[in-house]
């Protein structure tokens, strides 16, 4: 469902709204209240990965792609997200299909207590998406909105790079 | 060598992939909040806007009539059990001061009612319905204007215990003193220098949150982002006079912790409302809430006077402590204590004095913090040491060099000084300091950033500064750890143990010990931490004794599992027992021939002597071999502004042997990043009535990716012959460096020595200007 | 959670947004990037117009103006190459320099402009640009300058009576000599110290025309016409951006009215002064 013009009204009946967004690539009819954050429902719809580490736009533990746009699910109403596209990390790889950057991720020992990663694999994912050759200063500047407390950075921007190079090296560089 | 001893290895020391990261890469992991449970209420608790305050009265009436709104408790609807929030052994060594919902408001952030609705909104109209009635007392927010006759009593409550001095607000004191001369008599120089540390929080990604529910059978099922699940049973089941049996704590996934979770804080306010309602209930904090009212690191005020003579040897050493608590005794003894124990046998002074006080305030409460008490000791000593050196015309790093312990050497302090109590004596068992020290300076390019720096002019003044560091691995004859594993017919293992995995990979480590003794790979061992019905007992993760206690225990669970396959595959095999090892998992016998594991699992279950080939075992250890480590780091200090850019810094970290080193090394990286932010930047404020003002992210900073200034980790392999496979801890012991190592590169960069952290740019520039005609700054000494 | 929201708007051009608001005046509210509006509404609004689908994301040139359209994203700016060609690339710095990866992926040059927070990034270096912003009520057009629209009074009324079209910056602003530096704790912290932009036109190596720009200081960024005095006319060099220096933190100084808890940014918002001027002259 691509973005188009003219999203119009939604208005609220007895303070639920009903909207229509295309998550992990599925058009999805969801009934959310009307002042509810995108955060909050996507967590109730069982997207367990987004994560709550502030809920006031400044850790990115809540990350998502809108529309290939890295942004914070806890500073968008929900109904926001109305017609557009929302890539949560369920989205992007599972543990049996693992995406290249998730496992870029696990090999070069990026993931300590691991709350800030799936935010983090998706600021990548945008970044290379974007930049398919970054260079470390990009790496770090890419991930500056994800805060970690256990890992140091260190190893997550090795996890950057090493993604990117397979990704370049993979068929068709996906 | 048998197994037990072996040195060259095949899983551990080898860089094994975390056991959950893909899990978690993929968002699939699950944290407590990852589950959805029907009927889940949503808890909510009402924090004093006030610092002191009696409370004459709570009307919680208007609360309960909110339509949705099932329960609305404060003290008065508890057992009144004091008890201390502090997840430690038992008895722990703080004071019970401690109500779960308080009768008293000691700090803004104190908990006072807490509501459990079927939505948050209802919860929160709830929370703005309940009338309290104050009666504002006097507060006091100064930890030495605490102490002072007339000053604001802050428990004065009779039922507390094992508070040392109430009229004084002493929550907890200690001393102690071995004297071979007069002090100071040998001493050509003596250095007296007061030192003050900040506030600070953990800053775990995922704020406290408990959810509490009964289970089919009327148990009470507490799921938990807890560091201590045991303690946590053992506190709530004390504190809400449930029998201990009736609940169940289960451990997830963990989003960090990094001793804020050491702290039993909404388990017993959660269950409390899952008891009233008996219904499913979440609590959770926001990061606001977490800020104001969860734990944080207790600021110390330090002195320091240390003798030294000339030839550099260090002959006295008076330390000097005052631990600001805040409104609650958490951790109060043993954080002081700690200030002690890790920095004075350090460098074994021959006439050695602490005198340590933990002081009560009306501000947020001390807890457990990753270096506990060591980081704020060291910032002390490790500023001294260049203090002293300079003193002395000493080179800094040799003056440390002189003075370090060594392997084979005890200290006096370790008897004198365990962590709430008398210690052990010991001697240390692996010492990497030397080499901690040469493959610092050479891979930062000590000699050469030294020499670059001796001929600077303009502005911004680049400067070196180092720090060597030591901690513990996990509290002698008190931490004890369990473990049992499990044979199953695929030959695969279950290892059951309460070592609690808060983030730090502990069950990866764990499950690399257990692989290692049982020749097999860790993806043949499924791992289970912690969920006090399933797993055995461990004091849980704290105190930097995962790897070393509990791994002790797994490997000693691993053996007795592995004599019992050794059993069964010599029948198979038709060999001794001895002639039989455990390799690539198989089951090898001297002939050449093997089976598989599956086939000696599948021969105990259904052949010969029925039975499930099981291991369980206990350790306590009755030695804390401390890791060491060195820290060398280049800051450039922007004289017109006061910014301080950390150039480089390299640490370089004695583990013994490293289980994981990519592990190990994250583990160094983080705790260095933390310190480096707490150095320069991280610090709690509070405005005249005692409220944080600064309770966001976006207000106390903790470092980004694009705040981290370059820096590298170095493992220095050692073998710690009480350690599993040489191990030894590595978590904390990182974050006690760049305090100090900054300070004394500041000071060699522009001649200012800070006795104050963070460095901000504001208290850099000011240091400058109060200086500027004191000392023309030089560098290159 | 707003439970008082009754509905969502997603208007397709600002005219159509800004009848809207006028319409329904404090029972609405706009949001753009959203990044941090949406944390604190008023209980009074009942419609979210959701600007997203604005087609104003250009970044263009033309003979008169550089006109960037008040929904590119922060990130965007930075990545414009246009931007990094137009008056020293000051713009593209300034954008980079803010917050981090997340903020700027969501913030848009409208709503850092419309909300002018003290520490964003965006109103110091139009202002020193002598930019304009242009709006609309849904009924007529209208050019705002930098200068007037930062003032209270009227920035209160953007968003809720004007919705931001474009930012225009006047074309000869491509060829000033521009510098900005930011003091701030580190480097991705969303406040500042000071935010410093200046902006030079040289004429035969002296200063024919000065911006002086001071953002995080003050409730709004303020332009230092004491400063600027202080180098009109004066050859492009250190003693210039000294006597720069002294003006400026001396004129600040006295806008913060000697607060002892703005002296240390006032003292080094001197210093980001003469450094910024020193590198504008080098260019």
């Amino acid at each position: 469902m691509a973005k188009t013009k003219g999203r119009g009204v939604l208005k609220a009946v007895d303070g639920v709204i009903a909207i229509t967004v295309n998550i992990n690539g599925r058009d999805q009819a969801l009934k959310v209240v009307s002042g509810e954050y995108l955060l909050d429902t996507l967590r109730r719809e069982g997207y367990k990965g987004v994560k709550k580490g502030c809920d006031n736009g400044d850790c990115g533990t809540c990350t998502v792609l809108l529309d290939g746009r890295p942004v914070l699910a806890c500073m968008m109403f929900a109904a926001q997200a109305h017609g557009r596209r929302v890539l949560t990390i369920e989205g992007l790889g599972t543990p049996d299909r693992p995406h290249p950057i998730q496992q870029a991720f696990v090999e070069s020992g990026a993931v300590q207590c691991g709350f800030c990663i799936p935010g983090m694999v998706l600021a990548t994912k945008a970044l290379l998406d974007e930049n398919p050759d970054p260079d470390e200063p990009a790496a770090r500047r890419a991930l500056d909105g994800n805060l970690c407390r256990c890992t140091g950075y260190v190893k997550q921007i090795e996890a950057v790079l090493l993604a990117a190079k397979r990704i370049k090296a993979s068929p068709g560089g996906k | 060598m048998g197994v037990a001893d072996k040195r060259v290895f095949t899983v551990v020391n080898h860089r094994v992939d975390k056991i959950d990261a893909l899990a978690l890469a993929c968002g699939t992991a699950q944290f407590t909040d990852d589950v959805d449970i029907r009927g889940l209420l949503v808890g909510r608790i009402l924090f004093s806007p006030y610092a002191h305050a009696r409370i004459k009265s709570i009307d919680t009436r208007a609360a309960k009539k909110v339509p949705g709104v099932l329960a609305v408790l404060t003290h008065e609807d508890l057992p009144r059990v004091r008890h201390t929030t502090a997840g430690q052994g038992y008895p722990e060594p703080s004071p019970y001061d401690t109500l779960v919902l308080s009768e008293k408001a000691r700090y803004v952030g104190d908990r006072i009612a807490a509501v459990a609705a079927e939505t948050a909104e209802a919860a929160e109209e709830a929370l703005s319905k309940i009338k309290v009635d104050y009666e504002v007392l006097p507060a006091v927010f100064d930890t030495m204007a605490a102490m002072k006759d007339g000053a604001p009593v802050i428990h004065d409550e009779e039922d507390s215990k094992n508070i040392p001095d109430v009229q004084h607000n002493i929550c907890a004191k200690f001393d102690f003193e071995v004297k071979e001369n007069e002090w100071f008599s040998e001493a050509d120089i003596v250095i007296d220098q007061w030192y003050k540390t900040q506030w600070a929080q953990h800053c775990a990604l995922e704020p406290h949150i408990a959810i509490t529910y009964f289970d089919g059978d009327g148990r009470l099922v507490i799921r938990t982002s807890t560091q201590v699940p045991f303690h946590c049973r053992r506190i709530t089941a004390r504190v809400l006079q449930l029998p201990l049996k009736s609940i169940r704590v289960i451990k997830p996934r963990i989003g960090g912790g990094f001793g804020s979770k050491q702290e039993v804080l909404l388990e017993p306010v959660c269950a409390a409302l899952t008891l009233a309602t008996r219904r499913p209930v979440k609590l959770e904090f926001s990061r606001k809430e977490t800020f104001i009212s969860s734990r944080t690191r207790h600021p110390f005020v330090l002195r320091l006077k240390t003798g030294a003579k000339k030839d550099g040897t260090i002959t006295d050493a008076h330390m000097e402590v005052y631990c600001d608590n805040g409104a609650y005794g958490a951790h109060s003894l043993t954080v002081m204590m700690c200030s002690g124990s890790h920095t004075l046998p350090m460098y074994q002074a021959k006439n050695s004095r602490f005198i340590g006080r933990s002081v009560y305030t009306n501000l947020p409460v001390g807890g457990a913090y990753r270096g506990f008490g060591a980081t704020q000791g060291f910032f002390a000593w490790e500023s001294q040491m260049d203090m002293m050196a300079e003193g002395l015309g000493l080179d800094p790093i040799e003056f440390r060099r002189k003075n370090y312990i060594r392997s084979g050497e005890g200290s006096p302090v370790f008897k004198a000084m365990g962590e709430g109590r008398e210690g052990i004596e010991q001697k240390i068992g692996s010492c990497g300091m030397d080499a901690c020290i040469d493959k610092g300076m050479e891979a930062f390019g000590w000699r050469e950033r030294k020499k670059r720096n001796a001929k600077q002019t303009g502005v911004k003044r680049r400067g070196l500064g180092c720090a060597c560091l030591m901690q513990g691995s996990g509290i002698p004859e008190v931490d004890m750890a369990a473990a049992s594993i499990k044979m199953n017919e695929d030959g695969s293992f279950n290892l059951h143990m309460g070592a609690t995995d808060l983030g730090t990979g502990s069950d990866t480590v764990l499950a690399q010990i257990a692989a290692e003794v049982l020749g097999i790979s860790v993806k043949d061992i499924i791992v289970l931490s912690s969920d006090t019905d399933l797993t055995p007992f461990d004091v849980g993760a704290y105190a930097s004794s995962t790897t070393f206690i509990s791994g002790n225990a797994v490997k000693k669970a691993a053996l007795h599992a592995r004599e019992q396959i050794l059993k069964v595959a010599a029948r198979i095999l038709d060999e001794d027992p001895e002639d039989v090892d455990l390799k690539d998992g198989k089951a090898v016998g001297k002939s050449g021939r093997s089976c598989s594991l599956s086939e000696v699992a599948n021969t105990a279950f259904y052949y010969h002597d029925q039975h499930q080939i099981m291991g369980v075992a206990s350790h306590t250890a009755t030695s804390s071999p401390p890791p060491f480590a060195a820290h060398f780091t280049e800051v450039e200090v922007d004289t017109e502004t006061g910014q301080v850019e950390v150039l480089s810094y390299v640490s370089t970290v004695d583990c013994g042997t490293a289980i994981n080193p990519t592990l190990a090394e994250g583990q160094n990286d983080g705790a260095v990043l933390n310190g480096l932010s707490y150095a320069l930047t991280e610090e709690m404020r509070f405005n005249a009535a005692g409220a944080m003002v600064n309770s966001s992210f976006r207000n106390y900073k903790i470092y980004s990716a694009g705040d981290a200034p370059p820096f590298q980790t170095i493992l220095i392999p050692t073998y710690e012959p009480d350690g599993p496979f040489g191990a030894k801890s590595v978590s904390e012991i990182g974050i006690n460096g760049p305090q100090p190592a900054i300070a004394n590169a500041i000071y060699d960069a522009v001649g200012v020595r800070l006795f104050a952290p963070p460095f901000t740019p504001e208290k850099v520039l000011a240091a400058l200007q109060a200086t500027k005609k004191k000392r023309v700054p030089t560098s290159g000494r | 959670m707003k439970n008082n929201i009754k509905q969502f708007c997603f208007p397709t051009s600002a005219k159509e947004a800004a009848s809207l608001i006028n319409r329904l005046k404090s029972k609405a509210v706009v949001v753009a990037g959203g990044t941090r509006l949406s944390r604190a509404l008023l209980p009074t609004v009942e419609t979210v117009v959701d600007l997203a689908d604005l087609p104003l994301k250009h970044i263009a040139a033309d003979k008169k103006w550089l006109r960037i359209g008040a929904l590119c994203s922060v990130a965007e700016l930075e990545k414009s190459s246009l931007l990094g060609k137009w008056a020293c690339g000051v713009i593209v710095k300034a954008a980079s320099h803010w917050s981090n990866a997340l903020a700027r992926s969501m913030g848009t040059v409208g709503g850092n402009v419309a909300r002018a927070h003290p520490h964003n990034n965006l109103p110091p270096v139009f202002l020193a640009l002598d930019a304009v912003a242009v709006c609309t009520d849904g009924r007529r057009e209208i050019i705002i300058p930098f200068a007037q629209l930062l003032e209270p009074g009227l920035m209160r009324e953007l968003g809720t009576r004007y919705i931001v079209i474009e930012v225009r910056v006047p074309a000869e602003t491509r060829t000033w000599s521009c510098a900005c530096a930011r003091l701030v704790l580190t480097k991705t912290s969303w406040e500042a110290y000071t935010n410093c932009v200046v902006a030079v036109e040289q004429e035969d190596g002296a200063v024919r025309r000065a911006s002086v720009v001071i953002g995080s200081v003050l409730p709004r960024a303020v332009r230092l016409g004491k400063a600027e005095a202080a180098l009109i006319g004066r050859s492009c060099g250190e003693a210039a951006a000294c006597a720069a220096e002294t003006a400026a933190a001396a004129e600040l100084q006295s806008l913060t009215t000697g607060a002892p808890a703005k002296a240390y940014a006032c003292r080094t918002s001197g210093v980001m002064v003469r450094r910024c001027l020193i590198e504008a002259f080098n260019r």
